[in-house]
């Protein structure tokens, strides 16, 4: 299956996505989303936020096809 | 004592008297510093009802024990008085140098009372104080002010002022320092210039005494290899792109308020991300005193017309100028931010009533003549000329410069004024972020993501995530965290490192490493449990003073825009926000009665009965 990935600030360099850190990745079904971050290359114990089509995701969650999945460092709006 | 000086600085404007005033160790302790000093000497000193512009407000500037001692983010004081805004209380917190100079000077914090029958500023080199005639620079922006004033006095001195806008009474003026910083919101600007004190400029050269300077020292020691090791693979992204990196989140869960609040995304928001905004105007970044994270955005536009330099935009002031006035200009957004840092302008309020008055015209609500154009969402041109008209109160600028509630009442529609007890929201949408609409209806400054920011547990995954649409587990959570930032605020910390680096990540937040950071400045022993009660204790002076103004449940309240109309878009699409159901559970969790008012047993609890001797009060 296929999800949309968007990946943001250092994120973007550091994941394996050309594209400017934005695009589409194939996955195997039934794929959650630390699979995902394994695909991806991103470092798995830097703090991270993940939603997935907008809101919050856990790791274990199960990824379907079409998803749209954000993932981007701490950050604060201040 | 030791962290604390227990040294207050008192000056009577009407005499142009200053004096010491010392401090003792058991109200130090209780109330920590900062913003537990400010509420503490409002509640005996000012009248709630009181005119925010009369001499008797006291204008009362507190640093934290911690402020300047070295401890990672001890760069901040707080500013509190009466708001002319919300007509109660408020408190706003700003770094930079100025604080952290102030305690080397010697003081833990400034009370202002009266007024001066003419400009004066204050000039306090260490132990010597002296009242300055300022009739030379009334009307200069606050980057002159800063420059003459550092060549009138020191070099190295730090200058708090405010500018134009401050003078002028704008009910949203901010008290700028170090050029750029801002203790922005609810007026505080305007207060000093009721005062006609234009400035206070600071030199200090002294230490502040540590209890336990070795055992400080190793503290800080861990905390910064801590720091170093977490960004170990990458530099913090808020030194690469400043906060205004929390747009592509707040998109993301469609919590990005865009025109007054009639949406939360924003179909322009790739364009003022602060990913572009490092691509664009960026120049470096620039940290408060001791701060490891250096958020502060240093940039220049060369684009014609809106050329200049300064620092900034934040998230806040990108949202309140861009996505809330439907402007993706991101030049113009930062003209807008110079000007308003320039004249002395809180950004939020200011884009937020600029926002407010684009609808009201969009439904013909206000009428062309009275603005002079055609005010439409997305005028970027409008939204400079505009900030520059309120600072001066020029034309038009006259009526937003008195915000957006009193503005849209004027024209017959308050509900379009998108605020909390008369303070305009800050940049998250509550249908889409419920613990928001908490916060925001209980702040007792008014709508601030600053007093117990629930996007840390909502959006940003800090310390676990919490889903922003659900809001039966909220008031427990939102009511520890206001807790949390009453200690954060009085230490005189920073937000942005402490909830990351100094509390246990557990979602009750219990803050050890600022009780270790505070035992070994004090020597106050502080135990979790009694810094936990200080936090309260602070919160509910706050709320015993909004309730001796006449505050109560009807006031913890939201447009009803938040109430009643669904989001149309985005994550929480058809959602509104749960306020009624939160409050009651909200109130339980506090210890207040039903309208809100905290119970005697709840402030005898926390030893606040014998600041409110009022007996029964009004509802």
């Amino acid at each position: 299956m296929e999800v949309r990935v968007r990946l943001f600030a250092n994120f973007r360099e550091l994941g394996r996505l050309k594209g400017g850190g934005q695009g589409s990745v194939v996955i195997p079904d039934g794929a959650n989303v630390e699979r995902l971050l394994v695909e991806l290359g991103l470092p798995p114990d830097a703090p991270k936020v993940v939603l997935v089509n907008g809101r919050n995701a856990p790791l274990t969650l199960v990824l379907n096809d079409g998803d749209d999945v954000a993932i981007f460092p701490p950050v604060e709006g201040g | 004592m030791k962290g604390w000086h227990g040294r207050i600085l008192r000056v009577d404007l009407d005499s142009g008297r200053t004096w010491e005033e010392t401090l003792d160790a058991k109200t130090a302790k209780e109330f920590i510093g900062g913003r537990g000093f400010g509420i503490r000497y409002l509640l005996k000193e000012a009248d709630p009802k009181g005119d925010p512009f009369c001499g008797k407000n006291p204008l009362i500037m507190m640093a934290g024990p911690l402020t300047g001692t070295g401890a990672p983010t001890g760069a901040r004081y707080m500013v509190t008085t009466l708001s002319p805004l919300t007509g109660a209380i408020t408190c706003s917190n700003s770094g930079g140098m100025f604080p952290a100079e102030l305690r080397k000077a010697g003081w833990d914090g400034i009370i202002f009372q009266g007024k001066a029958s003419s400009p004066v500023y204050l000039w306090v080199d260490g132990n010597k104080v002296e009242l300055r005639d300022a009739t030379a620079i009334w009307g200069k922006t606050t980057n002159e002010t800063d420059d003459l004033l550092r060549a009138e006095t020191h070099p190295q001195a730090r200058v708090c002022c405010i500018g134009p806008a401050g003078e002028r009474l704008v009910r949203f003026a901010a008290i700028m320092n170090d050029k750029h910083r801002a203790a922005g919101r609810s007026g505080v600007g305007a207060v000093m210039g009721s005062k006609n004190l234009k400035a206070i400029v600071v030199r200090g050269t002294g230490k502040v005494p540590l209890h336990d300077p070795k055992a400080f020292k190793e503290i800080n020691a861990k905390l910064m290899r801590k720091f170093k090791d977490t960004y170990k693979d990458s530099p913090p992204p808020l030194r690469v792109h400043g906060t205004a990196v929390t747009v592509m989140a707040t998109q993301n869960y469609g919590v990005f308020p865009t025109r007054n609040f009639q949406s939360g995304s924003f179909e322009g928001w790739e364009a003022i991300h602060g990913e572009t905004l490092t691509r664009t105007f960026l120049v470096g970044h620039r940290a408060c005193f001791a701060c490891p994270i250096s958020c502060g955005r240093v940039t220049r536009v060369e684009e014609p017309p809106f050329e200049g330099e300064g620092e900034g935009p934040e998230y806040e002031t990108i949202y309140a100028l861009g996505s809330d006035c439907g402007i993706d200009n991101l030049a113009a957004i930062t003209k807008a931010n110079y000007i308003c840092n320039e004249l002395g302008l809180d950004t939020i309020s200011m884009g937020s009533t600029i926002a407010c008055a684009m609808e009201l015209s969009e439904r013909g609500y206000l009428p062309e003549k009275d603005v002079g154009r055609k005010l439409r969402f997305g005028d970027a041109q409008a939204l400079v000329e505009l900030t520059r008209m309120t600072g001066y109160r020029e034309g038009f600028g006259d009526v937003l410069a008195e915000g957006s509630l009193r503005m849209a009442t004027n024209y017959g529609h308050p509900e379009l004024a998108m605020v909390a007890k008369g303070q305009d929201f800050a940049g998250y949408e509550p249908r889409g972020e419920q613990g928001m609409g908490l916060a925001y209806a209980t702040s007792p400054i008014g709508a601030s993501h600053m007093r117990g920011d629930p996007a840390y547990f909502e959006l940003l995954g800090v310390p676990c995530n919490v889903d922003p649409l659900t809001w039966k587990d909220k008031p427990p959570v939102v009511a520890k965290w206001q807790d949390l930032f009453c200690i954060i605020d009085s230490a005189g910390l920073c937000v942005f490192y402490s909830v990351r680096n100094l509390i246990k990540p557990e979602l009750m937040a219990p803050p050890v490493g600022i009780m270790e950071l505070l035992n070994a400045a004090t020597g106050a022993h502080y135990t979790l449990q009694e810094l936990e009660k200080a936090g309260e204790r602070i919160f509910n002076a706050e709320r015993l003073f909004l309730v001796r103004a006449g505050f109560s449940r009807k006031d913890d309240t939201l447009p009803p825009r938040m109430l009643k109309e669904p989001l149309p878009e985005g994550p929480g699409k058809g959602m509104v926000c749960h306020l009624e159901e939160m409050l009651e559970d909200y109130y339980k969790v506090r210890g207040w009665d039903q309208d809100g008012i905290p119970t005697r047993e709840k402030l005898e609890e926390l030893g606040l009965l014998e600041l409110d001797p009022s007996g029964p009060r009004e509802k």
